[in-house]
C-alpha cells in the first residue's frame, strides 16, 4: 500500500498512455481510478457506487433528449428547409452561399446543443454545394466545421448543461448567458466570411443557389422553415417563463422534431425512429458513462483535497483573478488539444471551483470562458472532433481541414481574451434578459 | 467447434436486438414520460414526479446497456489516434492491449457492483424520492453489463480475428 499523494501521482502519469492505448475514455478513467483504489487499500466498490449515484440525477435527462432530438432533425428535411429559407433571405448578398452556410449553423446550433451534429447536418448539405460554386475547399470545410463549434456555445448545449450540474449554477441562466458570446461569436464569423468568402472564390464559377429543395413562392420557402426556428424559442421560453425545466424542455424538443418529421417533413420515416432512438441512446450512454467514470476519478481528486491544495498554492503564489484566468485558458487550450471535451470539462471544474469563489470570479462567466476554450477544442488537433467530421463527410485530409479552420481559431481566441476579461460582454444577455 | 461458433455467433445477435430494443424503448420511454408530466402538469395541474422517477431510471439503465452495446460495436468515445499512425500490425497490437486492459478492468467492476448490489440489498436501501423504490434492483444493471463487457473485450483479446467476423455479421 502507498500514500494516496504518491499513489495519485502515478494515476497521473499512467492516464495518458493508457489513453493512447486506444481505451474507451472512460474506461482508461476507470482503469486508473481503480489501480489508485488498489494502491491505497480503499474499497473498489465505491467506483461503481458512485456511478450509480452520479447519474442518478434528473439534470442529466436533458443530455439523451437533446441529442436525439437532434438527430431526429438532423436527419429530416429541416436543414434543406433551413438553408433554402437562409438563401432566399440573404443568398444574394455578398458572400453569399458563405454567410448562408453560417446562419444556418448559427440557427442549427440553437436546436442540436452539439457541436458535431450542428457540423454534420449542415455540412452534408451545405460543402458540396459550396466547393460546386467555386469556395476553395479548405475555406468551405473549415468555415463548417468552425461553424459547427457554435453547437456547444449556443443554447440549448450538452457542455453547458454539463457545467451547470458540476458548478452547482441555474442551468437557465448559464444558457441565457451564453446566449449573448454565442451570437456575437457567430456575427463576426459572419462579418469574416462575407469579407473572405468572395476573395477565397473562383470567380469564373457562377454561383449556384442553396436550396435545391422545390420551391413554391418566397413565402412557402420561408413558411417551412419557420417551424424549425421556432423550436429554440419554444425550449429557451419554455424554460424563462418557468413553463418546464431544461430536462423537460428537452423532452418537449424531442416531441416536437418527432411530430414535425413524422407530419410536416415526412422524413425520417415513422419506422427508421426507431433505429435513430437507439442510435441517439447509444451516443448518450457514450457520453454519460464518460461523465460517471469522470465522476470516480473526481472522487479521488477530492479525497487527495486536490481542489484545496491547488488553491492553497495559488493562493500562496498571489495570483490575482486575471492572472488565473489567463492560466486557466492555457490549460485549457492545452487539454482540449488531448482530451475529449466533456471529460475536460468533469475533470478541471472541481479544482477550479473553489478558486473562483476566493478570487471573485462569477461561477456563470466561467461556464462561458470554458465553454469557448472547449469550442476551440473541437477544431483544433488531435482529437478536434469537428475536424474529424468534416474530414470524413467532406473526404477532405484533416490537415487540410485544420487549416481551412485557422483563421476561425484566431476569432475565436480573440473573442475568448475579450469575454475573459470583460465580465459585461461575457454576461450581457444575461443582465439583458435575466 | 463449428456448433460453437453458430452458437455464439446467434447469441450475439439476439444480444444486439436486445440491446437495441432497450436503448430505443428506455429513451423513447423516458422522453413520453418527461411530456406526459408537462402535459399532466399544465393541463391538469396533477403533478405525477413519480414520471419524472422512472425517466431518470430508465436513463441511468440506458446508459449500462448502451456501454455494453457500444463495446460490441466498438462505439466507445475512444482516442485512437496513435493506432491511426502505427502500421496495421503495430495497431493490432495496441488494439489487444486495449481488449486485455478493458476485459480485466470490467472484470474488476462486475465484482465491485456486485457487491455494491449485496451490500445496498443487505442495508435494504431504499430511494428518498416519491416512489422510495429498493435501490439495490436499479443497481442490479451494472454487474450485468460490466459482465457482458468482460466477456466481449476478453473474447476479442483472446480470438482477434474471430471477433472480427463476428462484428461483421452483426453489422
Amino acid at each position: 500500500m502507498i500514500e494516496g499523494g504518491e499513489a495519485l501521482a502515478l494515476v497521473m502519469v499512467l492516464l495518458f498512455p493508457v489513453l493512447l492505448t486506444g481505451l474507451p475514455i472512460a474506461f482508461a478513467l476507470l482503469f486508473v481510478s481503480v489501480v489508485w483504489f488498489v494502491l491505497t487499500g480503499s474499497d473498489p466498490t465505491i467506483a461503481p457506487s458512485n456511478m450509480f449515484w452520479f447519474l442518478n440525477k434528473t439534470e442529466l435527462l436533458s443530455i439523451p433528449f437533446f441529442i436525439l432530438a437532434a438527430d431526429i432533425l438532423g436527419r429530416s428535411r429541416a436543414t434543406d428547409d433551413l438553408v433554402a429559407a437562409a438563401d432566399l433571405l440573404f443568398g444574394r448578398l455578398r458572400g453569399g452561399l458563405a454567410l448562408v452556410t453560417m446562419l444556418s449553423t448559427i440557427v442549427f446550433s440553437a436546436i442540436s446543443g452539439s457541436s458535431v451534429a450542428t457540423a454534420l447536418a449542415i455540412g452534408r448539405v451545405m460543402i458540396p454545394k459550396l466547393i460546386d460554386a467555386g469556395y476553395q475547399r479548405r475555406f468551405s470545410v473549415g468555415l463548417v466545421a468552425a461553424g459547427g463549434g457554435l453547437g456547444i456555445m449556443i443554447p440549448p448545449s450538452v457542455p453547458l448543461i454539463i457545467y451547470a450540474t458540476v458548478a452547482e449554477v441555474s442551468v437557465a441562466s448559464v444558457f441565457l448567458a451564453a446566449i449573448g458570446p454565442g451570437l456575437l461569436i457567430g456575427f463576426v464569423f459572419c462579418v469574416y466570411v462575407t469579407i473572405m468568402g468572395d476573395r477565397l472564390r473562383d470567380p469564373k464559377i457562377s454561383v449556384p443557389h442553396a436550396g435545391d429543395v422545390k420551391r413554391g413562392t418566397n413565402a412557402t420557402t420561408l413558411l417551412r422553415a419557420l417551424p424549425v426556428v421556432a423550436l429554440p424559442v419554444l425550449i429557451l421560453g419554455g424554460i424563462y417563463s418557468g413553463l418546464f425545466t431544461p430536462g423537460q424542455a428537452a423532452a418537449v424538443s424531442v416531441g416536437y422534431s418527432a411530430t414535425l418529421a413524422s407530419t410536416l417533413y415526412r422524413t425520417p420515416r415513422i419506422p427508421s425512429l426507431w433505429t435513430m432512438t437507439a442510435d441517439a441512446g447509444r451516443l448518450s450512454a457514450a457520453i454519460l458513462i464518460i461523465m460517471a467514470a469522470t465522476s470516480v476519478f473526481g472522487y479521488i481528486i477530492t479525497q487527495e483535497r486536490i481542489p484545496n491544495q491547488f488553491a492553497e498554492l495559488m493562493g500562496a503564489l498571489g495570483v490575482t483573478a486575471v492572472v488565473f484566468i489567463l492560466m486557466v485558458n492555457g490549460l485549457l487550450l492545452f487539454l482540449g488539444c488531448f482530451l475529449e471535451i466533456i471529460s475536460v470539462i468533469l475533470i478541471t471544474l472541481p479544482i477550479f471551483k473553489p478558486m473562483l469563489a476566493d478570487l471573485g470570479i462569477d461561477p456563470i462567466h466561467f461556464a462561458i470562458i470554458m465553454v469557448l476554450n472547449m469550442e476551440l477544442a473541437v477544431i483544433t488537433p488531435p482529437i478536434g472532433m469537428n475536424l474529424f467530421v468534416i474530414s470524413s463527410i467532406s473526404r477532405t485530409p484533416i490537415a487540410q481541414v485544420f487549416r481551412g479552420t485557422l483563421p476561425f481559431v484566431a476569432i475565436l481566441i480573440a473573442m475568448l481574451l475579450l469575454v475573459s476579461y470583460s465580465q459585461s460582454i461575457a454576461l450581457f444577455s444575461l443582465r439583458l434578459l435575466g | 467447434m463449428r456448433k460453437l461458433r453458430a452458437f455464439v455467433s446467434s447469441a450475439g445477435r439476439v444480444a444486439a436486438v436486445i440491446e437495441t430494443a432497450f436503448l430505443a424503448v428506455s429513451l423513447g420511454g423516458a422522453a413520453v414520460l418527461a411530456i406526459f408530466l408537462i402535459l399532466f402538469r399544465n393541463v391538469v395541474n396533477v403533478s405525477y414526479n413519480a414520471m419524472e422517477e422512472i425517466a431518470v431510471y430508465l436513463v441511468l439503465w440506458m446508459v449500462f446497456v448502451g456501454m455494453a452495446a457500444a463495446e460490441r460495436t466498438r462505439s466507445n468515445i475512444a482516442i485512437d489516434i496513435l493506432s491511426h499512425a502505427l502500421p496495421p500490425r503495430a495497431a493490432a497490437v495496441l488494439q489487444r492491449i486495449a481488449d486485455s486492459l478493458t476485459a480485466i478492468l470490467a472484470a474488476v467492476l462486475t465484482w465491485a457492483s456486485y457487491d455494491a448490489v449485496m451490500f445496498s440489498r443487505m442495508i435494504n436501501e431504499r430511494a428518498v424520492s416519491t416512489l422510495e423504490i429498493k435501490i439495490w434492483p436499479l443497481m442490479a444493471i451494472m454487474p450485468v453489463a460490466f459482465g457482458l463487457v468482460t466477456l466481449r473485450a476478453g473474447a476479442r483479446a483472446a480470438f482477434p480475428q474471430a471477433r472480427e467476423r463476428a462484428l461483421e455479421s452483426v453489422h
